[in-house]
């Protein structure tokens, strides 16, 4: 059960890990609205 | 603000435009450069997209009517005509097979980036004979405020520089900014035209959200005052209700808004601001909306500026690049960032501009019957007669090219 947990916790994690950037990346690529510090 | 040597401008004065018997301005023959700018004033710098959206897949764009491709290759924006001149694909639907280089999809076409010049063709060998000999037109490309910025030229001269057409307080000056970069229907000019119509905002965003809480002036007294390459709204007067002779009342004001100042102000559009922004202040607009080619609108808050670039598509399309700048920096930032991902864009960018955007993309004119306040828009078409004029000159290009008024015939 503990082991089950564990492999379960890690699978979401790295889920999350994969996940994160590329929805950063695609947000980045395809929003109309941005915003940004220039100069600074 | 007439322009010599065109045959257009032998006929001058109130009477250009109109037609005995129909009411109004029948067409725009005061302005022959502006009625032939359908598809915007070549010789400029557009913003076409946010930086990040270029990458090394390129993606097609249309500005001025010329159909371009962007990339991007070793962190630098590349620019190029559309179309491969083989059998008319466009590039955009290709790919990079090579570093610094963007391939056809069809036959392998592959041309170099920073030239446009044909550098290989995948399918018929190493030794193909047109290689260096054919190519795509490529383009001046500037990255400015987070966005790629394309120069259309007039003919083949050398770009002015960018810097020199940005508003002049966002060179060099720290800020944070939130824009929103969006293709819209409508002419270019017809946007532009809004963007710095006195009338409109009073009447049009009198129901915007963006204003709920503070109301809106009923009707003012304005005149255009030039300074350097601006025009500038000057209110002389500000009305915050009126009474119609044989029609009623009139207000905006509502007694969940705030009361209206009643002194007449120039920056900021609802109320005179107790303390304005240094870098604002330092300005000195005389008006709290300015307009400058070719198409860039500048309304100054106190503590921020909205900026409009109306960039021309086609004749029936253009792109709404709105931006809202905060001349702050530091932490102070993250504020900004709250308010223009939270509200801003949704209430400002979003619902307020939708109302611009829905009259611009109804708008039909000519013919058109203007009154009192377009001033703004008649002072804003004798601006960009004259300094297309000056700058079709400094080319040596011929007047008015790519008329409107000769396709139409």
């Amino acid at each position: 059960m503990t082991m089950g947990r564990t492999l379960l916790t890690l699978l979401a994690g790295a889920a999350i890990a994969v996940s994160l950037p590329l929805a950063r990346k695609r947000i980045a690529r395809t929003t109309m609205t941005q915003v940004h510090r220039i100069n600074q | 603000m007439t322009v010599e040597g065109s045959p257009d401008t032998k006929q001058t004065g109130r009477g250009r435009g109109r037609t005995a018997g129909e009411p109004g301005r029948q067409d725009w023959a005061s302005w022959p450069h502006y009625d032939a700018a359908g598809s915007g004033f070549r010789g400029y710098w557009y913003p076409v997209t946010w930086s990040s959206h270029i990458t090394g897949k390129p993606l097609p764009f249309t500005i001025c009517g010329e159909k371009i491709t962007l990339i991007r290759d070793g962190g630098t924006a590349y620019a190029l005509h559309n179309r491969c001149p083989h059998r008319g694909v466009p590039l955009s639907e290709g790919d990079q097979q090579f570093p610094g280089t963007v391939s056809c999809p069809y036959h392998g076409w592959t041309f170099d980036l920073p030239t446009g010049k044909l550098s290989a063709v995948i399918t018929d060998g190493p030794g193909c004979r047109l290689t260096g000999k054919v190519g795509v037109r490529t383009y001046p490309v500037e990255e400015r405020l987070g966005m790629v910025w394309v120069y259309i030229p007039i003919a083949d001269e050398e770009p002015h520089s960018i810097d020199s057409q940005l508003p002049e307080e966002l060179v060099g000056n720290g800020f944070v900014m939130g824009g929103r970069v969006e293709p819209r229907g409508g002419n270019w000019r017809f946007a532009c035209e809004n963007g710095f119509d006195e009338g409109h905002a009073k009447y049009l965003h009198r129901t915007a959200l963006w204003r709920l809480f503070k109301p809106m002036p009923t009707w003012n007294i304005t005149r255009i005052v030039p300074k350097g390459r601006w025009i500038f709204r000057v209110q002389d007067e500000v009305h915050w209700e009126a009474d119609y002779p044989g029609v009623g009342h009139w207000s905006n004001k509502r007694w969940w808004k705030m009361q209206p100042p009643k002194e007449t102000f120039n920056i900021g559009n609802t109320g005179k601001a107790d303390k304005i922004n240094p870098t604002i202040e330092a300005q000195e607009f005389p008006g709290f909306a300015s307009l400058s080619m070719p198409g860039v609108l500048r309304i100054a808050y106190p503590k921020f500026i909205h900026y409009e670039f109306y960039v021309p598509v086609d004749d029936d399309n253009h792109r709404y690049v709105g931006v809202m700048v905060n001349f702050t920096e530091g932490w102070k930032t993250l504020g900004f960032y709250a308010k223009y991902l939270g509200a801003v864009r949704w209430l400002f960018h979003g619902q307020f501009s939708g109302q611009d955007a829905w009259m611009v993309d109804v708008t039909d004119a000519p013919p058109e019957k203007l009154y009192r306040p377009d001033v703004s828009l008649t002072s804003w078409r004798n601006l960009s007669e004259e300094e297309y004029g000056k700058k079709l000159a400094a080319v040596g290009a011929p007047e008015t090219p790519r008329s409107t008024r000769d396709k139409k015939a």
